[in-house]
């Protein structure tokens, strides 16, 4: 008894140690950021706004957090009409014909991203689309199809299929099926997808620094030059802002996991 | 699938459009990236032979393995206490730990990096409470080594190693661990001999999804490093941006991309070779 009493004891000891670990630095970020210091440190003499105040006066940041949110949504938008187009398409084509498409979908969470942001270098020089936008927004796009690829599948999966053959006998046409067959029954996974991709877009560093440079300066951009140069406390405000960011959104997507499908 | 007739036109206007955007927009360019490592600066193999050549190249691949594989080690071993632990718990903890699991695993690697600094720097808060409690009396090096580089790298890959386990442990009957029990095995013999035999496969499945995750690493060995811990793919990077060593960063490149392929398809023969054995 005493032993079975020690292992439980050593496992919940470790597990309150591993999800400390996992937290901890996310919630050491938010003191740091009321610092009445002038350098990375928690409040020593009480609480200040500071560093926020100096976020919210800079134009520099302004800017490009307006450019995260253009960035974000565009290719959002893109990724989600691609993703969820070929989760149709793969469940409706034979595997076989599907399989080259199926895994070009998963290609870019696989493959390391500096390798792609070399090609996309290379790429948007030839085309011109180096340190714009579009490019910007494209590349993006590209790293986000994945998940809204995963996400939309397996909405799919259990889905049958007599309802799409059923939709298909009364006379309605591949698109009408997609649109008012399909796509109602794979909200929660494209709301999943169109979630995931925006913060895919929301955090993306490596490829950005490649095929960047004045024009474009995303929010990551931004933080990591900051990082490079001076540890400033204000790029705690700004780490702050991405953390509530991304906990808003994934609070939405696990109350939309929750809900029942279509309706 | 659908009738016969209607394939064509279904592969036409759901598969196409991420065919042709994927193909010109990624496939191509990482395409490029693997020819230009034979054709510059000229056509032949000779940045390949860099890679016996060159002892600093070799220290790079080394760092990369060791810290990638010991990255790998770390995190599984963790992953593998709380996924036996969201087995075992019941529904309120279950959802406490994902959410620990979640919120980091969707956290930006760039914010997590800059935290572990000011967590670990010598000035830091780690630092602080080390010599405030007079467990030490100077500050102990945490980051721009690594030990910076493997807190910060677990850190990723827990969620990582976690899920594929955890997947596992929900796949086993549980009346094989009961069954143990029945016959007279104690707890400790009906997890060593029944338990964990049959989470074997998660452990392979997440030692090889947190390896290639890992070997790929690029901010956070940059950001904790601070230049002292080079791992490959900021050593391609410097080839690129500042030496425009193009021929050496694509090869490079072409390596680290075939060692990834190279373990997605010993993923994939397991898992098949899994349910196979199912």
């Amino acid at each position: 008894m005493n032993r079975r009493f020690l292992q439980v004891v050593i496992l919940r000891g470790a597990v309150v140690a591993a999800l400390t670990y996992l937290i901890l630095p996310l919630l050491i970020i938010l003191p740091v950021s009321l610092t009445d210091q002038r350098m990375l440190a928690l409040p020593v003499n009480g609480l200040s706004l500071q560093h926020y105040a100096a976020v919210i006066q800079s134009e520099e940041w302004l800017s490009s957090t307006w450019q995260s949110l253009v960035i974000g949504i565009a290719s959002t938008v893109l990724a989600v009409v691609i993703g969820v187009a070929s989760a149709i398409g793969c469940k409706l084509v034979d595997s076989g014909r599907a399989g080259l498409v199926r895994i070009l979908n998963l290609l870019p969470i696989v493959i390391p991203s500096i390798i792609y942001a070399l090609g996309a270098y290379r790429f948007y020089v030839e085309v011109a689309l180096l340190d714009t936008m579009a490019g910007v927004i494209l590349a993006h796009a590209v790293g986000a199809i994945p998940f809204v690829f995963i996400a939309a599948s397996a909405s799919l999966e259990q889905l049958d299929l007599s309802l799409v053959r059923a939709a298909q006998s009364l006379g309605a046409g591949l698109i009408r099926t997609a649109i008012f067959v399909l796509v109602p029954n794979m909200k929660a996974g494209i709301v999943s997808g169109a979630i995931f991709a925006f913060l895919h877009s929301w955090d993306e560093i490596v490829v950005t620094l490649f095929i960047s440079s004045r024009t474009v300066h995303t929010l990551p951009r931004k933080m990591w030059e900051g990082l490079n140069e001076n540890l400033d406390p204000v790029i705690a405000c700004v780490a702050v802002a991405l953390l509530l960011f991304t906990l808003i959104l994934l609070l939405i997507e696990q109350k939309v996991k929750r809900m029942p499908p279509a309706g | 699938m659908i009738a016969g007739s209607r394939q064509t036109r279904a592969f036409l206007l759901f598969l196409t459009p991420s065919l042709v955007f994927l193909t010109v927009l990624f496939a191509y360019p990482v395409g490029k990236v693997l020819l230009v490592s034979v054709t510059d600066p000229e056509l032949g193999l000779q940045n390949y032979r860099l890679l016996i050549e060159n002892a600093a190249l070799r220290r790079v691949f080394l760092t990369t393995v060791r810290i990638a594989g010991l990255t790998t080690l770390i995190a599984v071993a963790v992953g593998y206490v709380l996924a036996y632990r969201m087995h075992t718990a019941g529904e309120r903890e279950l959802r406490l730990i994902i959410f620990c699991l979640m919120f980091p695993l969707w956290t930006s690697v760039l914010v997590r990096a800059f935290s572990w600094v000011t967590l670990l720097q010598s000035n830091g808060i780690v630092n602080g409470i080390l010599i405030g409690t007079g467990l030490t009396e100077r500050p102990i090096q945490l980051v721009r080594n690594e030990i910076g580089v493997l807190i910060g790298m677990v850190h990723v890959m827990i969620p990582y190693a976690t899920l594929p386990i955890y997947a596992v442990m929900k796949g086993i009957d549980a009346r094989l661990p009961q069954a143990a029990r029945s016959l007279g095995a104690s707890s400790l013999q009906t997890f060593v001999r029944i338990f964990f035999p049959l989470t074997l496969p998660g452990i392979g499945a997440a030692m090889i999804l947190v390896f290639i995750t890992s070997i790929g690493f690029y901010v956070t060995p940059i950001v904790l490093g601070g230049g002292k811990v080079v791992m490959i793919a900021e050593y391609i990077s410097v080839q690129i941006t500042e030496t425009l060593r193009w021929g050496l960063g694509a090869m490079l490149a072409t390596v680290l991309l075939a060692i990834v392929l190279l373990f997605v398809f010993a993923f994939r023969r397991l898992t098949v070779l899994r349910e196979q054995g199912a």
